[in-house]
């Protein structure tokens, strides 16, 4: 009959069409595969140990390779590391520069059909207050600006209950913060705005996410499969009313060793490897190979950077010119050019990545800790120890340091005993026992070599690391005083850098640590892994995931592999 | 009387030693282990470089890419055959002081056990039950904080656990062989317990305990190598064969050398002392004493 | 017999008490809490609110009755690291797969390991009897992590004929989900190193008791070779050898970390290594807890199958001489 016929005939028309949109609607590219192939397949570390795929429950036990896609947070950043809206529209801050409000993007929907609204923020932050919680990352939020969010050192202690946090929702819509003292960079913090949904806390308790049954997401994919320990599948969220609704239509994580991520890489069961799981020898094999390297997407991941930390507070560190005859002592150049590799990391001079905001990139302050054998000899000499004389044997501690990195660390050490002529012997000592021996009061950690990567894009968290009482056995009254201030400071962009300038300049001439190299983050995909937001280079010519860029899951899709 | 004894034991270790050089696998055993003790030694002498000397332009260099590094470079480019060398030292002496801890305390433990039997063997059998259930890894991180690192370190931790299989072994043996009829007859004769044990059912109770400490050496190598990882045992730059081959997981796919060279003097270690040991059995068997 | 099984599973008890004692006082003297974590450090409330929360702020005796008296019921607690699940749980689900491997394991490894250790035996000082010893040294020093690697690399990736890993996930199975391609590397590479010490004991005690009086007596008597084995080398010699292989049954049906990790295995193995670094003190408990059972039952079923293969070997006699 002709009804029929026109309908099959309109039906093939429109079939590849069809085929060729998202179950959110979305079009997919002409040179995509069609949308049933649309699968990224991720491997997850069997090796660690992970319990929650939200980042309110626990932050360092995530399911790593899929964490964090059940909600938007309330901002994203851009290729500048600026906070940019997302499922936050727009946010201002009082006069008093410590209430902030955030203004929720209407629309948005649970994939159970209810609306997304402030409290469910606000049952959140609730949540990772409560001292039952105990939240593994409450640390951060007594930590912005001076003092943290409001009573949330207090909460956390048991001492107030938990809705006296500074966190509330003036309307369905509106979501307030308050902090203790002014934290202009709170916008970017809020990086790490995620919600859970308050009913499912209610009804289920913070883990509602690892059953499919209990699971609801407000982002853009949901939990279809989930097998622990093998396989966890996601599926593109229907109901997604966000600001990146994906391009893919499903997400595999599949586990298994970190040793045999590259190769099954190589057999064609993922489609990525990130940096961090690339062995030297596998690096060997991606530079010899054009394609490999090709597709080797390098980013700034959170600007790690290598340094050796003292105990500034007994001999012999306690002499600033045996800190400083160390900190000549140790050849970066040749240890990056030949040790880490051009690929994986670049020579350091500072604590700040150039990159980084406030990072010194002009070198001026190269010249402080640059490797100069015989500037060092002279240091040691003054500090009276001729040729390495009389100077105590040292013992540097690692923590628990892959093999990788425990060679650059030797390296360094080497480094350091070969130009000075001191003895220096390096051990690589179960995770818990260093960070017993460093948080000890007096600390029982006489050197040691560490890595520190970024919580929050802005100088003050670098910076603050260094701050006395902290982790650091250093202490500059100068250098608290600039960080704390220019870390409070509202407005006055300028002179907030210039502060921050001034306190790192003090941080490398005083050798609160020998810095040794910033790390290079990246990723190895397969040629169809496609996507302009980290296939296109930045204007710093730099492709590749970007820290804190959490739209790329609305870009992100599969080409049409040839 | 005494006086016959005498030269039957005299007799008998010469015998012995006859024995042990007539049979060719024994000799190449020895040789093999005297070589690696004798490289152990002279390590200073021999290894072309320094262990510890580190250039960074040389990094990761394949066997014979450098006319100066025979055997390739490390990954923080230190000489590859010079570590090797010094590697023999702490491997050696770590794999052998272990293992003779596990010989002294696990032969009489195991003898005890086996062949006083009642409730003393019935005690202490129970003692090894309940030591084979040590948690060792727990132990290693306690001695860690405790004692530091270092080499004594590294054989307390290793020791504690490393007689239980002998122990049982020599039980194992000397259950059965205080039945044989040339024990009943020792007995009878009035020869004291401990010198049946000793003279009499040790010597033939030794194959086992044999294979176990060849078979122990380079498991105790590797145990060190794992303790390494944990800070516990050697500190780098110092160099040990277990470590070399630890680190060498991440390098292995395309620096096959940092692999090979550790494993290859693992195992001709650990055949020489197989060679050997099987040979000083063959040699101290009773069963080939000839009558005087 | 049975007086002798009654005596032993009641010593068998209190060697599991002792045990508990040692690591409980062991696991809580290592330095290092369950909750450091290596980034950010938790706050002293934080901390605090933790360890009132899993009683750890009691003095230590305290807690190790507590412990007993929950695992006495059965209770063993609920795993730090896996906090949704309980340790029995955990356990359960996870030994379930790591006895199949090490059962696999177990029967390729004796097989080939014994036949290869008679064969060589009966073939003393031939080249087979040294190519088996050569090959008994390379099985135990090669490292496992480079054996897998080659495995994987030759099998899995160079060429696709088996999978990377899983057990009974991927591949071609035989009956459901046993007998799958999936399990054939991982027990090779498993297998490697028992298999060579299964030879060598074996030869070395068949050698050993060949080379007996009362065997050349027997040969000259006229008795053929295979009923010489039979019926008096064998018997004799498998006293050390089934202490020796005895050893090696428990260590195997607990797992190894690495072969579980590197083939994708959700099994035991690995919590035996990650629960002590993790300090995760009810599965620390429970591990050495089973290991000791198996243990005791491993050397209970040793002891008895002494007294089968030579009758002459009592326990319950008293010291003599």
């Amino acid at each position: 009959m002709p009804n029929r016929q026109v309908a099959c005939l309109i039906l093939l028309v429109l079939a590849p069409a069809l085929a060729e949109t998202t179950v959110g609607g979305r079009h997919l590219s002409a040179d995509a595969a069609p949308y049933a192939r649309q699968v990224l397949r991720v491997p997850c570390d069997n090796t660690r140990n992970e319990v929650t795929f939200d980042h309110a429950v626990s932050v360092y036990q995530r399911y790593g390779c899929v964490q964090d896609l059940f909600s938007d947070t309330l901002v994203d950043l851009d290729s500048l590391y600026r906070p940019e809206p997302a499922a936050a529209e727009s946010w201002s801050v009082a006069d008093d520069g410590v209430t902030w409000t955030f203004r929720l993007r209407p629309g948005q929907m649970w994939s159970d059909g209810t609306p997304l609204t402030a409290h469910d923020y606000v049952a959140t932050f609730r949540l990772c207050a409560s001292p039952e919680h105990a939240w593994d990352f409450a640390w951060f939020y007594s930590f912005i600006g001076k003092g943290g969010l409001r009573n949330w050192d207090r909460i956390v202690a048991g001492e107030m209950p938990p809705d006296s946090l500074g966190v509330t929702a003036v309307d369905a819509l509106t979501l307030q913060l308050v902090t203790e003292g002014p934290f202009p960079a709170m916008p970017s913090a809020m990086k790490f705005g995620y919600t859970l949904q308050k009913r499912a806390l209610e009804e289920f308790g913070p883990y509602y996410n690892n059953d499919p049954a209990t699971s609801v997401s407000s982002g853009p994919f949901v939990l279809t499969e989930f097998d622990p320990g093998y396989r966890i599948v996601l599926s593109a969220n229907p109901d997604y009313t966000g600001y990146r609704p994906p391009l893919l239509q499903r997400i595999e994580g599949i586990y298994m060793s970190p040793a045999t991520y590259f190769l099954a890489f190589q057999r064609g069961e993922i489609d990525l490897v990130g940096h961090e799981q690339l062995t030297p020898a596998d690096f060997a094999t991606i530079e010899a190979e054009p394609t490999l390297q090709a597709n080797y997407l390098r980013h700034y991941g959170d600007f790690r950077t290598d340094y050796i930390l003292f105990d500034t507070f007994s001999p012999p560190f306690d002499k600033l010119a045996v800190r400083r005859a160390f900190a000549h002592a140790v050849d970066r150049e040749a240890i990056v050019a030949g040790i880490y590799g051009k690929m994986k990391a670049v020579a350091a001079h500072s604590m700040l990545m150039p990159g980084f905001p406030s990072a010194d990139t002009t070198g001026a302050l190269a010249d402080l800790q640059r490797f100069d054998c015989d500037r060092a000899r002279q240091y040691l000499a003054a500090a009276g120890y001729p040729d390495g004389d009389g100077f105590p044997a040292l013992e540097m501690w690692m923590r628990g340091e892959p093999p990788a990195t425990a060679a650059v660390y030797q390296a360094s050490a080497a480094s350091i005993a070969q130009c000075l002529g001191v003895r220096i012997q390096v051990s690589n000592k179960d995770g818990r026992v260093f960070m017993d021996a460093l948080n000890a009061r007096p600390t029982r950690l006489q050197m040691g070599a560490v890595s520190y990567g970024m919580d929050f894009l802005d100088a003050a968290n670098l910076l603050g690391v260094w701050m006395s009482g902290g982790r650091h056995s250093w202490s500059d009254s100068t250098f608290d005083h600039l960080v704390t201030s220019a870390g409070a400071m509202m407005g006055q962009p300028e002179v907030r850098d210039r502060m921050f300038r001034q306190a790192e300049r003090i941080l490398v001439d005083q050798v609160g640590g020998v810095f040794i190299a910033h790390r290079w983050a990246g990723d190895l995909m397969k040629p169809h892994l496609l996507g302009d937001s980290f296939r296109q280079p930045d204007a710093k010519g730099i492709a590749g995931r970007r820290w804190g860029d959490d739209s790329l899951w609305g870009d992100m899709y599969i080409g049409d592999r040839q | 009387m005494s006086a016959a004894a005498n030269t039957l034991s005299h007799g008998f270790a010469w015998q012995a030693t006859q024995r042990l050089l007539r049979n060719r696998l024994a000799v190449f055993g020895l040789m093999l282990v005297a070589l690696i003790s004798f490289v152990a030694m002279f390590a200073h002498w021999l290894a072309p470089h320094p262990y510890d000397y580190a250039r960074f332009d040389r990094v990761l260099l394949l066997p014979l890419q450098h006319p100066e590094h025979l055997l390739g470079t490390d990954e923080v480019g230190r000489d590859y055959l010079s570590r090797l060398i010094f590697g023999a030292r702490t491997s050696l002496l770590v794999s052998l002081l272990v293992q003779g801890v596990a010989v002294a305390i696990g032969v009489p433990l195991g003898a005890l056990a086996g062949y006083v039997g009642g409730r003393t063997g019935f005690v202490v059998s129970r003692l090894i039950d309940v030591m084979t259930a040590f948690p060792s890894l727990l132990f290693a991180i306690l001695l860690i904080s405790v004692l530091g690192g270092g080499l004594h370190s590294v054989v307390l931790a290793l020791s504690v656990t490393g007689w239980i299989l002998i122990a049982r072994l020599t039980r194992a043996q000397f259950l059965t062989l205080r039945e044989w009829d040339f024990v009943l007859c020792a007995r009878a004769l009035g020869v004291p317990a401990w010198r049946i044990a000793l003279r009499h059912v040790l010597p033939n109770a030794l194959t086992p305990i044999v294979i176990a400490v060849s078979f122990g050496i380079p498991a105790t190598i590797f145990a060190e190598a794992g303790l390494s990882f944990l800070g516990l045992g050697i500190n780098d730059p110092m160099a040990s064969w277990g470590k070399m081959v630890g680190v060498s997981n991440a390098y292995v796919r395309v620096y096959w050398h940092l692999a090979l060279f550790p494993t290859l003097a693992i195992a001709l270690t650990m055949l020489g002392c197989s060679l050997l040991g099987d040979g000083l059995r063959d040699a101290l068997d009773p069963r080939h004493v000839s009558s005087t | 017999m049975l007086l002798f099984l009654c005596r032993r599973l009641l010593s068998l008890a209190f060697v599991l008490l002792g045990v508990s004692i040692l690591v409980f006082w062991l696991m809580h003297s290592v330095p290092g809490g369950p909750f450091d974590t290596q980034q950010g450090q938790l706050t002293a409330a934080t901390r605090a609110n933790l360890e009132a929360k899993y009683g750890l702020d009691e003095p230590v005796w305290q807690q190790y009755l507590n412990y007993m008296s929950h695992a006495l019921r059965f209770d063993f607690g609920i795993p730090y690291q896996q906090p949704q699940t309980t340790v029995a749980a955990l356990i359960g689900r996870t030994w379930l797969v790591t006895l199949q491997v090490g059962l696999l394991t177990i029967v390729v490894a004796f097989s080939i390991g014994i036949c290869a250790g008679l064969y060589a035996a009966y073939h003393q000082n031939s080249w087979i009897d040294h190519l088996v010893t050569f090959c008994a040294t390379l099985g135990v020093t090669v490292p496992n992590f480079v054996i897998g690697m080659w495995l994987i690399l030759c099998f899995a990736v160079a060429r696709s004929w088996l999978p990377l890993g899983g057990w009974g996930t991927s591949g071609a199975c035989l009956f459901g989900r046993y007998f799958c391609t999936d399990w054939i590397l991982p027990v090779v590479a498993y297998a490697l190193a028992p298999m060579a010490i299964i030879a060598r004991y074996t030869r070395a005690s068949i050698v050993d008791v060949a080379g007996e009086d009362f065997i050349r007596t027997a040969r000259a008597k006229g008795l053929s070779e295979v009923a010489l084995m039979r019926r008096h080398v064998l018997p004799n010699a498998q006293i050390p050898m089934v202490t020796a292989l005895g050893t090696e049954i428990p260590n195997l049906i607990t797992g190894s970390i690495f072969i579980e990790t590197m083939f994708r295995i959700n099994g035991l193995g690995k919590y035996f290594v990650t629960s002590a670094l993790n300090r995760d003190y009810p599965m620390i408990m429970a591990t050495f807890l089973l290991i000791a059972l198996l243990w005791g039952v491993t050397y209970m079923l040793t002891d008895v199958a002494y007294t089968v293969l030579d009758p002459r070997i009592q326990f319950s006699r008293r010291s003599r001489g």
